[in-house]
């Protein structure tokens, strides 16, 4: 499983959340938007907006999930599951 | 019966986690629920001048941890989870969460805040997040070198507006009447002509989009309506506080749905305070939010004591 992770630096949405994978213990890329040109495109191709947080959770069986904000719930229930 | 808990605050901005610190520090159990995140808006405000102590100011996600670190250090516990309703039961509250989840606790201390009104025209819901924002500093950075539309004429529109000048070429300020934010902002929005144009008596009518890609906002000014052509637009016109999920309790509101309180900050419910921005005639600063919270605090310890 690989967590991906779009945030800009000055987003409180986006803090708390990595702070949660933090607590949680799980290991994840973070791409700053604001300072990465790069991956805000990749990140508007993929979700389709511009927000943030925006998660990606590539799965081993290929499958990707998608989270738009810091949804615990929709986070927790993908992750254990 | 045993009560789950001695106070539930409902909300973790400012000033319940205020109202936290002051409860936990005398070994009274308290948790906070929040939908959202801890420190309210708050947290989304990018900095934040006019809160004592802080001589060259604060950014607000860093205020928002502090307070929340300091809630924390003395006990104070954070449930993510959202409250639905609550109803007095024998000499108790009892809460229920959108889950269903059923807790119980002696007093309650509901500071929800308020949350950013949207300004209900065509394009703003369609387009939300593809080109209408309501965060700057959650959304600013995909506007780099390109031009913005901030509507709005209070505080939060033009600190928002100068924030954005960071990112984009341009800002166009959609101001309905006259500006109302604070001498200090319209002064400093003074020096950033170049950057800002300020369209005062403009009202905002639509967000406009081609190709299913916003292009721009129709104004109108006067008699005449036009098109200013703009990659983003964001909105800030004033407030909501959030009390919808008090609409089937006894606890009164105002006209503009802030809670009335007594001079105890207790509500019309027994053993439900209110404090912070969501309380009837609130300043809505970030200052008066945590003295709200520490008077809560200590009037519903009085409460406790008397029960």
């Amino acid at each position: 499983m690989k967590i991906t992770v779009y945030s800009t630096q000055t987003c409180p949405f986006c803090v708390q959340l990595k702070q949660w994978l933090d607590k949680k213990g799980y290991e994840y890329t973070d791409y700053s938007v604001d300072k990465n040109p790069y991956a805000a495109q990749i990140m508007i191709r993929q979700s389709g907006q511009m927000g943030v947080p925006f998660t990606t959770i590539e799965h081993e069986d290929g499958t990707l999930d998608k989270i738009l904000g810091f949804d615990r719930k929709k986070l927790a229930t993908i992750l254990e599951s | 019966m045993s009560v789950d808990h001695d106070v539930v605050m409902i909300g973790a901005g400012p000033s319940a986690l205020t109202a936290a610190i002051y409860t936990t520090r005398e070994e009274i159990d308290t948790v906070l629920f929040e939908k959202s995140i801890a420190g309210g808006l708050a947290a989304t405000t990018d900095w934040i001048d006019n809160y004592p102590g802080y001589s060259k100011g604060i950014e607000g996600i860093k205020l928002a941890d502090e307070l929340r670190q300091q809630a924390e250090r003395f006990g104070a516990k954070l449930s993510f989870k959202e409250i639905a309703t609550l109803r007095r039961h024998d000499n108790h509250i009892q809460l229920t969460t959108t889950k269903g989840d059923v807790l119980s606790a002696r007093a309650v201390l509901i500071a929800t805040g308020s949350n950013h009104r949207t300004l209900n025209v065509p394009g703003e819901n369609e387009y939300y997040s593809r080109g209408v924002h309501y965060c700057a500093t959650c959304d600013g950075a995909f506007y780099k070198n390109r031009r913005i539309a901030v509507v709005g004429g209070g505080n939060s529109a033009v600190q928002e507006a100068i924030f954005l000048t960071r990112f984009a070429s341009h800002v166009d300020l959609l101001v309905r009447s006259k500006l109302r934010a604070s001498e200090v902002l319209q002064e400093k929005l003074a020096t950033l002509r170049d950057k800002i144009t300020v369209h005062l008596e403009t009202a905002t009518d639509e967000v406009v989009a081609t190709d299913d890609v916003v292009t721009g906002v129709r104004v109108t000014s006067g008699n005449s309506s036009r098109v200013i052509p703009v990659d983003g637009v964001f909105i800030f016109v004033g407030l909501i506080p959030n009390t919808q999920f008090l609409k089937d309790t006894p606890i009164e509101l105002d006209k503009a749905g802030h809670i009335k309180t007594d001079n105890n900050l207790e509500t019309a419910m027994p053993g439900v305070f209110a404090a912070g921005d969501v309380r009837s005639r609130s300043t809505a600063q970030i200052a008066s939010a945590v003295g709200d919270g520490a008077t809560a605090a200590l009037r519903i310890r009085e409460y406790l004591e008397a029960l």
